[in-house]
């Protein structure tokens, strides 16, 4: 017993010299693996990412896949997604400083975001909401109060009502559709 | 016959770790300590430094940067240096500082041409940092690119993607290919 764990020992000592461990680096698909906290929104695809940090603008441009209010954030529009051709979000800094990582860093905040170029927004229906698609070639979405303005030939489907009109404004809160020269067709066939 | 082969078996693990011993002894070509090493040295190195500091400060060439390392050897032409365990930091006169860190650059004195690679970790002063296994700093340019895979975080994003190209005096970085990102404090409620 004694001699077969001796033999234990020295293999044991042998395996870990022979094949040392390797850390691999982080790679870079890990950084966007959760998805699941609240608040946030996710690329899921872009063909090209910039950032103008002097102007505070960032841009993901070609076939841009994003989710918006990613995870479990409970509102009518969790899970919302958004195709374009191009992403814009403009930024400020705040001129407040956190310390991360023994950097400091300036914190930003968001001002709006931009979509543009063959806009698809949609979010399906659920156990409590009916779906709601759009289509238009810019939403400009407003964070401070809670709105998407749409422009460029919009259309609203909200569940079974269609709105169109030259601009169309979506009040996330309060879920109302407000623009100009509307044209809605309600559930009912109704045109008004 | 079972005690005798348990018998031999510390002798059997003893034999494993010295063919392992020699076995890495070969492949790093060890040769032995005598005089003869002195010609096994390659004809193109040169000087070996240790804390190696070098800065370049020329606002018509370029922007200004600092490049230091715990070790740096020449070649024999002092044209190229290598690098190991380096940190170069950038200085743009109007713009935020950028300091890259890594296991290994190759710095040519002529052209000014950095070469960096190895778990490269870049921070600069206003929050952005970068993640990647290679790049290149070209000091005429202003210009930091790589074609490799990437990692950039910032303010209030992560993005991953392949292919990069910063350039420092701008303030100006774009992701080439593949780009996958989050946004944080991007609730529109």
């Amino acid at each position: 017993m004694k001699i077969s764990s001796a033999f234990l020992i020295i293999f044991t000592i042998t395996i870990f010299i022979a094949f040392p461990s390797h850390v691999l680096p982080e790679t870079a698909q890990e950084a966007v693996s959760d998805s699941g906290r609240s608040g946030q929104i996710t690329i899921r695809h872009s063909d090209t990412f910039y950032v103008d940090n002097k102007k505070g603008s960032v841009f993901f441009s070609g076939d841009v896949d994003a989710v918006f209010l990613s995870g479990e954030v409970k509102t009518r529009w969790d899970n919302m997604t958004v195709l374009c051709d191009k992403l814009e979000v403009i930024y400020e800094k705040t001129g407040e400083t956190e310390k991360t990582k023994d950097v400091l860093a300036s914190i930003a905040s968001i001002v709006n975001i931009v979509a543009t170029g063959n806009v698809r927004i949609n979010k399906p229906e659920d156990n409590e909401y009916s779906s709601v698609s759009v289509t238009c070639e810019r939403a400009e979405f407003y964070q401070t109060e809670e709105k998407i303005d749409l422009t460029g030939n919009p259309i609203v489907k909200y569940g079974d009502n269609i709105f169109k009109g030259s601009k169309l404004t979506l009040e996330l809160e309060t879920e109302k559709i407000t623009g100009d020269d509307v044209n809605a067709i309600l559930v009912s066939g109704e045109n008004r | 016959m079972v005690k005798t082969s348990l018998k031999y078996l510390p002798l059997a693990g003893i034999i494993i770790l010295l063919v392992v011993i020699g076995y890495f002894l070969v492949k790093t070509g060890y040769k032995g300590i005598d005089n003869a090493v002195l010609n096994e040295v390659l004809p193109d190195v040169g000087l070996t430094i240790k804390n190696f500091h070098s800065s370049q400060d020329d606002p018509d060439e370029g922007t200004r940067f600092v490049l230091d390392a715990d070790e740096g050897t020449y070649s024999q032409d002092k044209q190229r240096v290598i690098l190991n365990n380096f940190i170069l930091k950038l200085e743009p006169l109007n713009s935020s500082s950028m300091e890259i860190k890594g296991n290994r650059a190759e710095y040519d004195t002529i052209s000014k041409l950095i070469d960096l690679s190895g778990n490269l970790q870049g921070k600069s002063s206003d929050g952005f940092e970068i993640f990647t296994e290679h790049l290149t700093y070209i000091y005429k340019e202003s210009v930091i690119k790589t074609d490799e895979p990437v990692r950039i975080t910032g303010p209030f994003f992560s993005v991953s993607g392949k292919g990069l190209r910063f350039n420092a005096e701008k303030e100006t970085l774009q992701i080439l290919s593949d780009v996958t990102a989050l946004i944080e404090k991007g609730s529109l409620i």
